[in-house]
């Protein structure tokens, strides 16, 4: 029901348009980007005489500075793209699907069903994320899919919410109850009825989600627990952070924390036009030329 | 409030706290191998190597272990760090007292300046303050709080040199007494980069909240009263309008110190800062489980009761809490 103002919506937000333009580009750095870097991201590289290229300021040759161990970081942002791309897809992906279903069984099913779940979705609001997830990932050992476990963990809890929430004013409009004595099964009133109802909902909250995946990423990286075998955004900030950058090289730091940022906040930039057709009450005090 | 309310609500929130104590207690046994070996390392004595297995209880079937940390809880006996040796309780105590100054800074600042914002905001909604002003709100909120704070570092602290830049005190400031410290010159010098980046980071919720009531309220009835009345626009919105604003403020005010408590690991990292977060992530880098459980075990009780007591609240507030929660 929403679809057509979803896009009418982002045709008229200038700022939004930018945003999928600057998040396509994001997709195609992490598809492609490794074979764009001049170097390879951890070569260490040197002038004619033979002398390491140690914490260059930004040049032509290095247009983002070189790091303490003469490694090029335009490369590594470029390579750095992928891990932030895959960690972030599916850590927003996960926790949505698992919410999206759980939110329709819970708000449909209600009782003890919707009893279960919400003392669940209460506790996990109760678990406190940047502990939570370095103390799992540190117990379990850091790698790629504990990373996107323990963001999934923590983020199941929204949409669970949100969907039970919007299910429960759903199910006793006219047509589901129209449905449910015309003899459809709980699972067909679910899968045709219910979740096509709320999808738009579930897509309009990934973008969100994706934000705050790679914000999560980041900050689990900086702080040491990240993927060690893959080099993201937030592992370039940590080793930058390690090794002087603060004293010796502040370039070093601006490009991985500007990427990360200008990434995330396009996903939430992305999603500002669609808080109008969510909430229509918003929508009716614009002024009349734009509504 | 009706008794019975009030008594499933306690009831619920101490079936939390069982199901968050369970899950710490499985969390810490998740540890690959025998927590011995890593705990002490493989060149420790043997004589250690047992006498730590013996303290913790590690040989013993998972039912009496889980009977042993319950009950170590209930008398709150957490053991005492491999580290420094410390008591458990101690190292949390003082590094959860940073923390909190931390936390009620962050909280003063942003819910001020989130407040003011998102009122000016809504007040110029369709304007090219609210388009500039809302876009950089998203901006602000996209960047990481750690990077946030290494730019605030660079500027101020290593080009101006106006601000320290990590822990909370100078060196050769030995004072014990921690109200004396917590309200000393130097100390307060150290707090403001923290809690200038915490608040970037943490206003723009408030923010957004006090936009939407404002364009909400800007129509309601009770302030057309007003502008019949003939009061200006200003008078209109500071005196009636924020007032009323203010409610669904105060209920994500609780929100925010739940999330608080544990959500400023990296900014406490980035300014090494002595609070719990900092203390985790060394606990876990220096594997002295001791202390990252009983850490980990605090925040998350702590969290949890913050969220009851804020249910409690807006409960006797406002009657209409009382008879959702009891639909559902």
């Amino acid at each position: 029901m929403y679809w057509t103002q979803i896009a009418n919506a982002l045709r008229r937000d200038k700022v939004a348009l930018a945003a999928a333009a600057v998040l396509v580009l994001f997709v195609a750095m992490a598809l492609i980007g490794p074979g764009l870097a001049p170097y390879d991201p951890q070569e260490i590289l040197r002038d004619g005489s033979g002398e390491a290229l140690v914490l260059r300021f930004p040049s032509l040759s290095h247009p983002f500075g070189t790091t303490d161990l003469a490694r090029d970081i335009f490369s590594q942002i470029l390579t750095g793209a992928r891990p932030v791309l895959i960690v972030g897809f599916w850590a927003a992906l996960i926790p949505t699907v698992f919410g999206l279903l759980l939110g329709v069984l819970a708000g449909y099913r209600s009782g003890a069903t919707d009893t279960i779940v919400s003392r669940f979705v209460e506790i996990a609001y109760s678990l406190p994320f940047e502990p939570v997830a370095i103390v799992l990932i540190s117990l379990i050992s850091p790698s790629r899919w504990t990373l996107i476990l323990a963001i999934s963990l923590l983020y199941w809890r929204r949409p669970t919410r949100v969907i039970r929430n919007q299910v429960l004013t759903l199910r006793d409009t006219a047509f589901i109850k129209a449905a449910r004595v015309a003899g459809a099964s709980s699972r067909r009133i679910m899968f045709r009825h219910l979740i096509p109802l709320v999808l738009p909902l579930a897509f309009v909250y990934i973008p969100v989600a994706f934000g705050n995946a790679i914000l999560a990423e980041a900050s689990i990286s900086f702080l040491g627990f990240g993927d060690p075998l893959s080099q993201s955004w937030g592992s370039i900030l940590r080793k930058a952070f390690d090794g002087g950058a603060l004293d010796l090289g502040w370039w070093w730091m601006i490009a991985p924390g500007l990427s990360i940022t200008v990434v995330t906040s396009s996903m939430f930039f992305l999603t500002r036009p669609f808080e109008e057709v969510l909430n229509p009450r918003l929508a009716r005090e614009l002024p009349k030329e734009k509504a | 409030m009706t008794p019975g309310y009030m008594l499933r609500r306690v009831g619920y929130v101490t079936l939390n706290l069982l199901v968050i104590v369970t899950i710490a207690f499985f969390l810490f046994r998740l540890i690959p191998g025998n927590p011995a070996d890593i705990m002490v390392g493989s060149l420790a004595s043997e004589e250690l190597r047992q006498t730590i297995i013996d303290r913790y209880g590690l040989d013993d079937p998972l039912p009496l272990q889980y009977v042993k940390y319950m009950r170590s809880l209930v008398t709150s006996d957490l053991g005492s760090s491999l580290m420094t040796n410390r008591p458990v309780q101690e190292v949390i105590f003082r590094s959860f007292s940073n923390t909190l100054v931390l936390v009620l800074g962050i909280f003063v600042v942003s819910f001020t300046l989130g407040g003011l914002v998102g009122a000016l905001l809504g007040w110029k909604r369709g304007t090219w303050v609210e388009r500039v002003g809302g876009a950089l709100e998203l901006l602000v909120r996209g960047a990481p709080t750690f990077f946030v704070g290494v730019i605030l570092i660079l500027i101020f602290s290593i080009t101006l040199d106006w601000l320290p830049s990590t822990g909370m005190r100078s060196g050769g400031f030995d004072e014990t007494n921690l109200f004396r410290i917590y309200t000393s010159a130097d100390f307060l010098k150290h707090l403001i980069l923290p809690v200038v980046t915490g608040s970037l980071y943490a206003h723009v919720v408030p923010a957004l909240i006090m936009r939407n009531t404002m364009i909400y309220l800007k129509h309601a009835d009770f302030l057309d009263l007003a502008r019949a009345k003939g009061l200006s626009e200003r008078a209109v919105m500071l005196r009636h309008g924020v007032r009323n604003a203010l409610m669904p403020l105060i209920a994500e005010g609780s929100q925010f110190l739940g999330w608080a408590v544990g959500g400023l690991v990296a900014i406490e990292f980035v300014f090494s800062w002595p609070g719990l977060g900092r203390e985790i992530v060394h606990a876990l880098d220096a594997r002295d489980y001791p202390v990252a459980q009983g850490a980990f075990l605090f925040i998350a009780i702590l969290v949890l009761l913050v969220y009851f007591a804020a249910d409690l609240l807006a409960s006797s507030l406002d009657p209409r809490v009382r008879r959702r929660s009891s639909a559902d």
